[in-house]
Formats: C-alpha cells, sequence, structure tokens
C-alpha cells in the first residue's frame, strides 16, 4: 500500500493555514488520490497504471496550493498579516509594557541606585529571560496560525515596536534639553553617550532576547509536518 | 472574456457540486467520480478544481463538512448541503436557466 500522506505532505508546505488544519487538508487530498487509486485497480489497471490515474489528478501541486490558499484567504475575516503578525505581536508588545510598568512601579527608587552590581545583573537577566519568552510565544503563535518565518520573526520581536518609541522619547527630550541649554554643541557629548547607552539597553539587547526566543520557532516544525 | 470564462466555469463547478450533494453527502472523491459519471466524462475535476471549491462552499456555509468512517474502515471528509446550500442551488438554478434561455435564444435568432 502506498503512503499517499508522505506523497501530499511536502506539497502544502506553502499553504498558509495553520498545522492542524494543513494536516486535515493533506489527509483528505491523500484519500482522494487514495480512492482513485484504488478505483484504477478495480477497474483492472495495473499498479502503474492505477499510479498514473490517480497523478492524473493533481497535473500541477503548485496551482493546488496557489487555489487552496486563494480559497482560504476568501474565507478569513482578518488579513493574513493582522492573524499572523499584528496580533501576536500586539499581544506580546502589551505583555511588555505591563512587565516595564509593574517593574518601575514595583521597585523601590532607592534600588535603581543599588551600589552592589549583581542586583542590577540579576534584574537584566530576569528583564531578557522576560524578553526571550514573549519573542518565543510571539513566533510559536504567529507558527499555529500560518505564519511565515519571516511573520514569525515580526511577531516575535513586535515588543521592540514600544522601546523605539521609549529610546525616541528620550533621545528627542535629551535633544530638547541640549537644544534649550545653550545648544546641541555644549551638551552634544552627554547626548551622544546617552544615546548610545540607552540604544545598548533598550533596543540591542532587548532586540537580542527577542531574536533568540524567535529562533526556535522560525522554522517549520519537522514533528507537525511528520503527523 | 478570460473573466467570463472564468465565472462560468467556477459558477457551473459550484451547480454541480451542489447539485450532487443534493442527494446524499458525499466526499471528494465520490463528489468528483459522480459527476464525471454523471456529465458522460464531459466534466473532470482535478484536486486545484475541486478542494478550494469545497473549502469556499463551507466557508460561505453552503455544506458542512464532518470526518466519517466508511464501512470499510477508511476516514473521509464528507461535505453534505445546509439549508442555506439548498437555497443556493435554488438560486444558482434558475440563473443558469435564465442564462440558457438566453443563450437559445441568440442562436434562434442567428439561425434565423
Amino acid at each position: 500500500m502506498r503512503d499517499w500522506s508522505a506523497l501530499v505532505r511536502p506539497h502544502l508546505a506553502s499553504l498558509r493555514v495553520d498545522e492542524r488544519r494543513r494536516l486535515e487538508i493533506g489527509a483528505e487530498l491523500a484519500a482522494h488520490l487514495e480512492d482513485a487509486y484504488d478505483g484504477a485497480l478495480r477497474r483492472g489497471c495495473t499498479e502503474a497504471e492505477a499510479i498514473a490515474c490517480a497523478m492524473e489528478r493533481v497535473p500541477d501541486w503548485r496551482a493546488l496550493a496557489v487555489a487552496v490558499n486563494q480559497a482560504t484567504d476568501e474565507g478569513t475575516t482578518m488579513t493574513r498579516h493582522a492573524r499572523t503578525v499584528l496580533l501576536p505581536g500586539t499581544t506580546m508588545l502589551l505583555a511588555a509594557a505591563a512587565g516595564m510598568s509593574v517593574t518601575l512601579s514595583a521597585t523601590p527608587a532607592d534600588r535603581w541606585a543599588d551600589p552592589r552590581w549583581y542586583v542590577h545583573a540579576i534584574a537584566a537577566a530576569l528583564a531578557l529571560l522576560f524578553y526571550l519568552v514573549l519573542g518565543a510565544i510571539g513566533a510559536a503563535w504567529s507558527r499555529r496560525v500560518g505564519g511565515s518565518p519571516g511573520e514569525r520573526l515580526a511577531a516575535g520581536a513586535f515588543p521592540l515596536v514600544l522601546h523605539v518609541a521609549v529610546v525616541g522619547l528620550g533621545v528627542g527630550e535629551d535633544m530638547l534639553y541640549a537644544l534649550s541649554h545653550g545648544g546641541m554643541g555644549r551638551h552634544l557629548g552627554v547626548t551622544l553617550i546617552s544615546m548610545i547607552n540607552m540604544t545598548l539597553v533598550m533596543l540591542v539587547a532587548p532586540g537580542a532576547a527577542l531574536l533568540l526566543g524567535v529562533l526556535p520557532f522560525a522554522r517549520r516544525s519537522a514533528r507537525l509536518d511528520a503527523q | 472574456m478570460a473573466t467570463m470564462n472564468a465565472s462560468i466555469k467556477r459558477g457551473s463547478a459550484e451547480l454541480a457540486v451542489l447539485a450532487v450533494l443534493e442527494q446524499q453527502p458525499l466526499h471528494g472523491y465520490e463528489i468528483a467520480r459522480r459527476i464525471e459519471q454523471e456529465s458522460d466524462g464531459a466534466l473532470k475535476f482535478t484536486l486545484a478544481s475541486l478542494y478550494p471549491l469545497l473549502y469556499r462552499m463551507e466557508q460561505r456555509g453552503w455544506t458542512k463538512a464532518t470526518w466519517e468512517t466508511t464501512p470499510a474502515g477508511v476516514r473521509r471528509r464528507c461535505y453534505g448541503l445546509t439549508a442555506k446550500g439548498v437555497k443556493q442551488l435554488s438560486a444558482t438554478r434558475r440563473e443558469w436557466d435564465v442564462f440558457f434561455q438566453a443563450l437559445s435564444r441568440i442562436g434562434g435568432l442567428r439561425r434565423a
């Protein structure tokens, strides 16, 4: 007996559906080919003729995937990017904002100036771990709803939007301060150093943590595809 | 002309599928086989023409699909007509009636 599912599965990789639906479509198409093959055998065809008869039903696998994608997209109320990027990404961004807000309000003011380096190191490690988890959840969510690797990356890295906004505000405020206190020349050094520091702390570190979280979900799941 | 051709094709395929499902719920292969058989081989479906159509019809609520196990013990996804599908079938039949009548009138004029 031929494994029709194994034949069909690789051709459905480009379907923009979640893994459960992909498996369901694969099972349905495999069943169709199996029925066509069995029907041909019952009509007295040889094994080779029966296989050819079944394969006649799919002259172009790519056209099949495109047509299924078109049919699936037509029925969705949300656009594709809303489902695969904006919804998971915005949720992770809100989680990051909530985490940031809770941390700021719950940390006593004197703790920020704590002279012990390891207090800051532990806090930074916890924050990066939190971002790693957010990146992973965003990417996993996007993959679950059929996101491409690029869309998973965008969904996982989405909380960076918040950081870009915060850094933008910080830099803008710094520049305004410099301008109002004797012009850019006098405060340029201070502004540049604070910009570099802010970029490292607010963009590079959390960005790297988010990307690390995304990585395991950036490729298609071999386990799910094998089912 | 290409657009009209595509819409005629899709419309006729919808009518054919709805009509065979009116008789009883069927799975994909059986739908294609019956249409081919009842049209004496004039209408043939590939997987690329049948399944996207079935998925569209399901999304529009014209059909409802359920996984069923056949007497032979194999699982097949069977499509049955919903009430909305039955209404759609009547509407599609009327549209095609009007279309064919118009065509025959034009044909008659040309012959005269």
